[in-house]
């Protein structure tokens, strides 16, 4: 843009801003009016916000809710800290057979009578 | 603060933002519509929108909010304008009875809008932006009388900088061809 599209572009926002001092009194009445609304609007919103919040999480809550939260806290810290040893025994071959033997489709009569079949069977071979 | 002091502090501070710019919104939405009435129904839902929308955001984004949401009004208005000017052309020929009624010369002169303009000087201003593309005038408006820049002015019309540089420019040029005067 160039100085006299400038000095152009001045004076015209001068002349506009200008006018504003003589908007009527009725047009500037009727914008306090939506001012007010729209203030009153934001205020309402502000205000269920507020409610909601405090119907969900109540002000007495705050004191009980962390207490609650310490506790569970110090609950799982105990707990971990004095689970029984099993729980950190690594997975022995026996417990892996009983993980097959569960997962297998087959027919679970023939694992609980399995120690009866393995003696049939050394009955059979020295026999 | 308690949460009620913080709550009339931020209603002050809307209503301390919406005075600052209400005149200067009323004016563009008058430039844009030639009506007292669509340009405060455009005014007052902006400012409704605004403090329902946009109320918890930081005070310092409030001015590029307002002008976009001012002007996205200014731009439905546009359209519903066009699609109204639509239906009037299509039933112009099939109802001569209305088109008596609304071409006859208002006898009293109370057009709401005469008490309005004042001066010669501004009417003949006021006329010039009116007679602009929408488009130009906006660009026109917002890099002039706002006193964004490119890139402020592009975000609050919703199109690109290069837009705003055309617009801008060809309004210029087209206003200092109809106002000698200004130059």
């Amino acid at each position: 843009m160039n100085q006299s599209d400038e000095k152009f572009a001045v004076n015209i926002q001068q002349q506009l801003s200008d006018s504003l001092n003589d908007i009527d009194t009725d047009v500037l009445n009727r914008l306090r009016q939506a001012r007010t609304l729209a203030v009153n609007a934001a205020r309402q919103k502000e205000s269920r916000n507020t409610d909601i919040i405090s119907l969900a999480f109540p002000q007495w809550l705050a004191p009980a809710s962390t207490a609650t939260a310490f506790a569970t806290i110090a609950f799982v810290a105990i707990t971990v800290w004095t689970q029984p040893a099993f729980l950190t025994t690594p997975l022995t071959p026996t417990i892996i057979e009983d993980i097959a033997v569960l997962s297998s489709s087959d027919d679970l009569d023939l694992y609980e009578n399995l120690d009866f079949y393995i003696w049939l069977e050394h009955e059979d071979s020295t026999s | 603060m308690t949460g009620q002091n913080r709550e009339i502090e931020a209603a002050q501070s809307l209503e301390d933002f919406l005075q600052s710019i209400e005149r200067r919104a009323f004016k563009t939405a008058y430039i844009s519509t030639s009506s007292k009435e669509d340009a405060l129904d455009i005014v007052q839902d902006s400012m409704m929108n605004l403090a329902q929308k946009y109320a918890d955001k930081p005070t310092n984004e409030w001015p590029m909010l307002f002008q976009r949401i001012l002007q996205s009004k200014i731009r439905d208005w546009y359209r519903r304008q066009k699609v109204r000017n639509q239906w009037r052309t299509f039933f112009k020929g099939q109802n001569d009875e209305d088109d008596l009624v609304e071409s006859a010369p208002d006898l009293n002169n109370n057009k709401p809008d005469d008490k309005f303009i004042q001066t010669q000087a501004m009417h003949t201003l006021e006329n010039a932006l009116q007679n602009l593309p929408l488009r130009q005038r906006q660009a026109f408006l917002l890099r002039t009388w706002e006193g964004m820049d490119v890139a402020e002015t592009a975000e609050a019309m919703q199109c690109s900088q290069g837009s705003v540089k055309t617009h801008y420019s060809r309004a210029i040029h087209t206003l200092r061809e109809i106002l000698e005067d200004y130059r």
